[in-house]
């Protein structure tokens, strides 16, 4: 269970399967970090993915809105466009997952969450477009 | 490599026999809670898209979309890591990463979809 000499900090031998985790370009480099610091990455990652299911969930309500009423047609536009930012959102996720992974296994500063603009442009383009639809129809 | 996960085990609580319950304290229960709640997005998620389909007549969109619901729903009872995370090891979280992902984009394009039909109906 050591891995040091005597008066070293005992540390628990990390067993072969853990070794063979994937992606090898994540876990084959640097050492390994805080288990809890690894959890909150991998909490953040499904944040971004919840992220996406809300914009796709968002973009199906307007579909199924439009479905019974008559919605102008550039609202379907929307809700198609709102599906596909929830997808590349969710891929996004797994991006960033790594790049964060990486840059604490390495004890190198955290990147900057670079996506994090894009999204909230694409929160407030949709807010502002679905205000205004709902200012012109008052 | 045989580094230990993280911290020397007796870092936060000051013993060599701390449960990993004591040394990572809530990380794993809200970890777990974090992919049980993406879980049931996707599904919640899935089963609008079927409703929707079935609306509108396109049975193959809501059969997919039900299919997937299905599937994550038994990857969240089976597959989603809870052990793992309170033996305080950490997860091999990528496969999993990579299905949720998978889920999602398909979700995503599934819904793009639906929502071109009625743009062109």
């Amino acid at each position: 269970m050591t891995n040091g000499s005597d008066g070293d900090v005992v540390r628990p031998v990390r067993d072969d399967a853990a070794d063979r985790r994937r992606p090898r370009s994540v876990y084959g480099v640097g050492t390994e970090p805080d288990p809890r610091f690894s959890m909150a990455n991998e909490r953040t990652a499904l944040a971004w993915v919840r992220t996406g299911l809300a914009f796709i969930a968002g973009g199906i309500a307007l579909t199924s809105v439009a479905t019974v009423t008559n919605l102008p047609k550039f609202l379907d536009v929307v809700a198609v466009l709102s599906c596909l930012v929830g997808g590349v959102t969710a891929v996004n996720s797994l991006f960033s997952w790594r790049r964060i992974e990486r840059a604490m296994r390495q004890g190198e500063p955290l990147p900057a969450p670079t996506a994090l603009r894009w999204l909230v442009g694409a929160v407030v383009i949709a807010a502002a477009v679905i205000i205004g639809y709902a200012v012109a129809q008052a | 490599m045989t580094s230990a996960p993280g911290p020397e085990p007796n870092s936060a609580t000051g013993r060599d026999d701390a449960a990993p319950a004591e040394i990572y304290g809530a990380a794993p229960e809200r970890t777990t809670l974090a992919w049980q709640r993406t879980g049931l997005g996707v599904v919640v998620c899935s089963f609008l898209i079927f409703h929707t389909a079935i609306q509108l007549g396109v049975l193959a969109i809501g059969a997919l979309a039900g299919c997937l619901g299905l599937v994550v729903a038994a990857l969240a009872i089976f597959s989603f890591p809870a052990q793992r995370y309170r033996a305080g090891h950490p997860a091999d979280s990528w496969r999993l990463l990579i299905s949720a992902t998978v889920s999602v984009v398909g979700l995503g394009v599934l819904g793009a979809v639906t929502g071109a039909m009625t743009l062109f109906r």
